[in-house]
């Protein structure tokens, strides 16, 4: 903004200076056009509430949420299930909040994928991303989603992968992009995000993870 | 004991049958024994727009444009973080007693017309009890103006049905399910889908689940 008055001012200066005294006014179009850096900040948040945690899909009365250790404190860790029972759905609350922050003047496209699919620490199996690990659209509090509230899956990447070991966050380097999870005209944006996951019947036992990568590019 | 006891005595039995066979207590020993949700997700292509032949020119306020202001962004940047999910899975006796062999359906409609998935997924029943009751339904609508209901199916276990169902929406169904039929053993359901998109309806994905409800 601070540029944009210094050359309004700049403009007005030149004008003022070549014009004679007794000259008529001239109008025109004129063409302001500046250059910007581009902002776009991205800031991840999960089990963003007290509350956050796992809880069995049922109707009705729900019970209370629970989490595995990896999921310590609000806004802290991974989110983390705990222990589930192959065959059974559940809902994560309060799972992710995404904030955007970003000076496009057209808004931005939140992209949400799979690193990889949903693998199995003690015996290298895996279950598809696509099939286990879901999405829901949930709130900043007062979540009242259930493990039956109809949600969207995450999908595994099909572009490269660099990292994405157990304690290492991966990098997705996209050549073209999928479809977003969300999208908005406005240069600003909080998200807020339950998890379900879907254990297949057939699921080994063992110690599951998947990395869920968020990506904000301005439109 | 004579006749007109005999009698009396049969009136009472036959009472008491009809009392406790209708009463919550013999209700309450028919058990929910699992529950299982398939995810039906629909993409939807909205509907092709067609020119209605007016005049589609601007006003002269539309273009009376003397300044321009251009921000011009000197390189794409994106920002990017990832989450850990994580969830450490047990062995589970009952996890096949109903399961699906498909836990999610994708189908992909356009705005206005209907698509048939003829045996979208099965549904299995894996129980050696000799008499067990299905019931299934839809847990919610798709969106505003996309109710479940228009997701019929027609489920069998070998001669498809003429005309398939519509889903009965289980949150604008009073909390009940619809009975899918009484069986024994081992048995697989094969689900056909219909989906009929409203016209109106605007692109995106939308979904719900597909919730079955095993009792004995």
């Amino acid at each position: 903004m601070n540029r944009l008055v210094g050359g309004l001012t700049a403009i007005a200066m030149c004008i003022a200076t070549l014009a004679p005294a007794s000259a008529t006014v001239v109008s025109g179009p004129t063409t302001i056009t500046w250059l910007a850096t581009p902002i776009v900040k991205l800031t991840l948040t999960p089990n963003y509430n007290a509350g956050y945690g796992s809880i069995k899909a049922v109707f009705g009365t729900q019970p209370a949420p629970t989490h595995g250790a990896d999921a310590p404190s609000v806004g802290n860790g991974a989110v983390d299930f705990g222990t589930v029972l192959a065959g059974n759905s559940y809902i994560y609350r309060y799972a992710m909040h995404l904030n955007v922050f970003t000076n496009s003047a057209t808004g931005f496209n939140l992209y949400g994928e799979g690193a990889a699919d949903f693998f199995n620490q003690d015996d290298s199996s895996s279950t598809p991303v696509s099939q286990t690990v879901f999405y829901v659209h949930s709130t900043a509090s007062g979540d009242s989603n259930t493990g039956f509230t109809p949600g969207l899956p995450f999908q595994k990447t099909a572009a490269p992968v660099t990292g994405g070991g157990f304690a290492t966050p991966p990098t997705i380097t996209y050549g073209g992009y999928p479809a977003p999870v969300a999208s908005t005209s406005l240069a600003t944006g909080d998200f807020y995000y339950d998890y379900e996951m879907k254990v297949p019947p057939a699921a080994t036992a063992g110690s599951y993870f998947v990395w869920i990568v968020y990506t904000v590019v301005p439109q | 004991m004579n006749a007109r006891l005999r009698v009396a005595l049969w009136i009472f039995l036959a009472a008491s049958v009809v009392v406790v066979a209708s009463s919550p207590v013999l209700a309450s020993l028919v058990q929910q024994r699992d529950q299982i949700a398939i995810t039906i997700v629909i993409n939807v292509t909205p509907a092709p727009v067609v020119m209605n032949g007016r005049d589609a020119r601007g006003s002269a306020d539309e273009v009376a444009v003397t300044g321009r202001l251009r921000q011009t962004i000197v390189a794409q940047a994106t920002a990017q973080k990832a989450v850990r999910v994580e969830a450490h899975v047990s062995p589970n006796p009952n996890a096949t007693l109903l399961y699906s062999d498909q836990p999610i359906v994708s189908i992909d409609a356009t705005a206005g017309t209907t698509v048939v998935v003829p045996c979208a997924y099965h549904v299995n029943v894996h129980t050696t009890t000799n008499h067990w009751q299905i019931k299934h339904g839809v847990s919610n609508d798709f969106g505003a103006g996309f109710v479940g209901g228009n997701l019929a199916n027609d489920t069998y276990l070998l001669t498809p049905a003429p005309t398939s169902t519509p889903f009965i929406v289980y949150a604008d169904n009073g909390g009940v399910w619809a009975p899918l039929g009484t069986n024994s053993g081992i048995q697989t359901y094969c689900v056909d889908l219909t989906i009929k998109v409203p016209i109106a309806v605007a692109g995106g994905a939308y979904s719900t689940n597909a919730v079955y409800t095993l009792y004995w």
